[in-house]
C-alpha cells in the first residue's frame, strides 16, 4: 500500500498526474454549514468565522480532503452592486440583475475587491483555513467571465447579447475577465491552493461548439493567462467531454464531470492530461440510502480511479442541504474503504 | 374560405426548417414558412411543420446534440416568423377549439430561461399561455390560479429548493379546492431525479419544451 499522505499531498499528487495513496474526495457541503452550527443561512453567510468553522467541522466529521472558502455564487455580483436574496431552505440567489439593459455595459467598471464585504469575508475564510487546516487542500472559486453575466443580466438577455451585440458582449467579458483574475489571485494569495473556475456556459449543453470557441473558451484562455496558480474547470453539470481537450490545452489541472456523463469516458477523454472530478448525482443523493451511496462511490472509483487522476465529488459542485448526514458519511466511508491504491479490487468480479 | 390541402405531412420540409432555424438563417426560415403557408392552412403548417421541428429540436437537446442557446434562439426565430407569415399569433388559428386556460411561472427566483423557451414553443404550437412571471411565491400563484381560472399550470425550476416548493404549491392548491388544476413541472432537478415530479405532487413533467407540448396537448384533449 502507498504510504499515507496528507490531504494536501493527496490532492496535489492527483492534480500533477501522479498516483496518490488514496482517491481524494471533495464533499461540497457548504449548505449544510448553518444546520451543523445551529445558525440561520443569513447569519452563517455573514460570518467568516462560522464558514471557516463549518469547513473544519466537515473535514473532521467526514475526513474530507478539500475545504473551500466558497460561500455562494451571487457574492461576486454583490461586488458589482447587485443584491442577494437569502432563503432559509436553500442557497442564496442573485437578486434582480444589476445591468438593467445591455447599454449599462458601456459604463461598467471593474469593481475593487476591497469594496465588497462578501469577497473580503471569502478571503478571511481562506486565511483561517490556511492557518487552521494546513494539511488540507484549499479550493477557491471564481465564476467565469462568460458565466457571470447570467446573474448580471439574466440568462435570456445574455444570450440575446451574445448573438446580437457582440461589441457589448466583448466589453462585458473584458470587465469580467479583469475582475475574475483579480479575485482568483487574491484567493491564491490568501492561501488557496487551486481555483475552481465555475463555468456552466462553457459547455456544449448550453452553447454550440463554434460559438463556445469564440466566446467562453477564448475568454477562459485570456483569463487563465492572468491567474497565477492551478485552475480546475467546473462546468456545473454541463457536458464536459466534448470540450475536455480544449480545457486541457488551456492548462487546467482538472475538470468537473456532471451526473449526465460517464465518468470513465471523461477520464479516457482527458487522456491522463488532467484529473476528472465528479460525478455523483447530488439531486438524487437526497433519496439515497448509505448502501446506495457506497455502490455509487465504488462504481465511480472503478470507472475513473485507476492510475490516479480522479477526485470523488458530486457532479455539480454543491451538495443540496437536504442530503442527510448518513449518506454523506457513507460516501466518505466508501472512499476510505474502496479508494486506497492500488485498486486491486477493481480486477475482481463485482460484489455489488 | 378554407384552403385546399395540397401537401401531405411528409412533404412539408421539416428538416430544412430545422436546419435554417439552427443556423439562424432568417430569410430561409421565412421562405420555407411562406412556401408551406401558400399551400396549407395555418393549423396544418403548425401541426405538420412547426411542431415537428420543435419536437426534433427538443429531441436533439435531450440527446445532447443541440445546445440550450440554439433551442432558445430557434424558439425566438420561429415565434417571430409564425406571427409574421401566418398573419396572427398561432394561438388564434385554434381559437375555435375550447382549450383549457394555461399559465406558466417561476417560483421564487429569477431563472426564467426555461419558462421563456417552453411558453414560446407552446405558443407557436397553438396554445395561449398566460405568463405569471418570475419570483412568485406559492401564495401568489394559488391566488392567481383561482382568480384567473387556470386549469393547467406549468412551473419551471432550476434550483432544487424551487422544485421542492412545488410540493407546497400542490398541497396548497388541494387545500383551496383547486386540486383539479393540472400541475406540470420541468427543469434540471426533475431531470436529475426522475421520481421528484411525483414526490412534489405534479401531474406530469417534461424534459424539454417539445415534451411540454406533448403533455399539454394530451391534457387539452382529455
Amino acid at each position: 500500500m502507498t504510504p499515507a499522505m496528507t490531504s494536501l499531498q493527496r490532492v496535489a499528487s492527483v492534480l500533477s498526474g501522479e498516483v496518490p495513496d488514496r482517491v481524494p474526495m471533495f464533499l461540497s457541503t457548504g449548505l449544510h454549514g448553518p444546520a451543523m452550527l445551529g445558525v440561520s443561512m443569513r447569519e452563517y453567510f455573514g460570518s467568516a468565522e462560522l464558514m471557516a468553522q463549518s469547513q473544519l467541522l466537515k473535514r473532521e466529521t467526514y475526513r474530507d480532503d478539500i475545504v473551500t472558502s466558497f460561500a455562494y455564487a451571487a457574492a461576486e455580483v454583490e461586488a458589482f452592486g447587485q443584491e442577494t436574496v437569502f432563503y432559509e431552505n436553500g442557497p442564496p440567489n442573485a437578486g434582480r440583475p444589476v445591468l438593467s439593459s445591455p447599454s449599462d455595459i458601456e459604463k461598467l467598471d471593474v469593481p475593487r475587491l476591497e469594496d465588497c464585504e462578501a469577497l473580503q469575508r471569502g478571503l478571511e475564510v481562506t486565511r483561517m483555513l490556511a492557518a487552521q487546516a494546513p494539511d488540507a487542500a484549499i479550493l477557491g472559486i471564481v465564476i467565469a467571465p462568460n458565466s457571470l453575466p447570467v446573474m448580471q443580466l439574466g440568462f435570456e438577455r445574455y444570450l440575446d447579447l451574445i448573438y446580437e451585440q457582440p461589441d457589448l458582449h466583448a466589453r462585458l467579458l473584458e470587465v469580467n475577465e479583469e475582475f475574475c483574475a483579480a479575485w482568483a489571485n487574491a484567493q491564491l494569495e490568501a492561501g488557496a491552493h487551486a481555483i475552481g473556475f465555475f463555468d456552466p456556459l462553457s459547455s456544449t449543453t448550453i452553447m454550440p461548439r463554434d460559438l463556445l470557441e469564440r466566446t467562453g473558451l477564448a475568454s477562459a484562455r485570456r483569463t487563465f493567462c492572468a491567474i497565477d496558480g492551478t485552475v480546475l474547470a467546473l462546468l456545473a453539470s454541463g457536458a464536459v467531454i466534448p470540450v475536455i481537450r480544449d480545457f486541457v490545452e488551456l492548462g487546467v489541472a482538472g475538470v468537473g464531470v456532471g451526473p449526465d456523463e460517464d465518468i470513465g469516458l471523461a477520464k479516457a477523454a482527458a487522456k491522463e492530461s488532467c484529473a476528472v472530478i465528479g460525478n455523483l448525482n447530488g439531486i438524487e443523493m437526497r433519496t439515497w440510502t448509505p448502501e446506495i451511496a457506497e455502490k455509487h462511490v465504488k462504481n465511480a472509483i472503478a470507472a475513473a480511479g485507476g492510475g490516479g487522476g480522479y477526485i470523488v465529488c458530486d457532479g455539480h459542485g454543491e451538495i443540496p442541504h437536504e442530503v442527510p448526514h448518513d449518506v454523506i458519511a457513507a460516501i466518505s466511508e466508501a472512499v476510505h474503504r474502496w479508494g486506497h491504491y492500488p485498486l486491486s479490487w477493481t480486477d475482481l468480479p463485482a460484489e455489488l | 374560405m378554407p384552403q385546399v390541402e395540397s401537401q401531405t405531412v411528409e412533404e412539408l420540409p421539416v428538416e430544412e426548417l430545422k436546419a435554417s432555424l439552427l443556423s439562424l438563417d432568417r430569410l430561409a426560415v421565412r421562405r420555407t414558412m411562406l412556401a408551406a403557408a401558400a399551400s396549407s392552412t395555418p393549423v396544418t403548417v403548425i401541426d405538420s411543420l412547426v411542431v415537428p421541428v420543435l419536437e426534433r429540436i427538443g429531441q436533439g437537446w435531450q440527446a445532447g446534440e443541440i445546445s440550450l442557446a440554439e433551442v432558445y434562439m430557434a424558439g425566438r426565430l420561429v415565434e417571430e416568423t409564425v406571427d409574421e407569415v401566418l398573419g396572427a399569433p398561432a394561438a388564434s388559428a385554434r381559437a375555435s377549439a375550447a382549450h383549457p386556460k394555461i399559465a406558466m411561472c417561476v417560483l421564487e427566483d429569477s431563472h426564467g430561461l426555461g419558462k421563456r423557451i417552453v411558453s414560446t414553443c407552446l405558443r407557436v404550437a397553438g396554445f395561449e399561455v398566460l405568463d405569471l412571471g418570475l419570483r412568485r411565491t406559492v401564495e401568489d400563484i394559488v391566488e392567481e390560479v383561482r382568480a384567473k381560472g387556470i386549469e393547467i399550470l406549468l412551473v419551471s425550476t432550476l434550483m432544487l429548493r424551487a422544485a421542492l416548493a412545488v410540493g407546497t404549491l400542490t398541497r396548497r392548491l388541494a387545500e383551496e379546492d383547486l386540486d383539479h388544476v393540472k400541475v406540470v413541472v420541468g427543469g434540471a432537478p426533475f431531470r436529475y431525479d426522475p421520481n421528484l415530479w411525483r414526490e412534489v405532487g405534479a401531474h406530469a413533467w417534461g424534459y424539454s419544451a417539445s415534451e411540454a407540448i406533448e403533455v399539454v396537448s394530451a391534457m387539452a384533449r382529455a
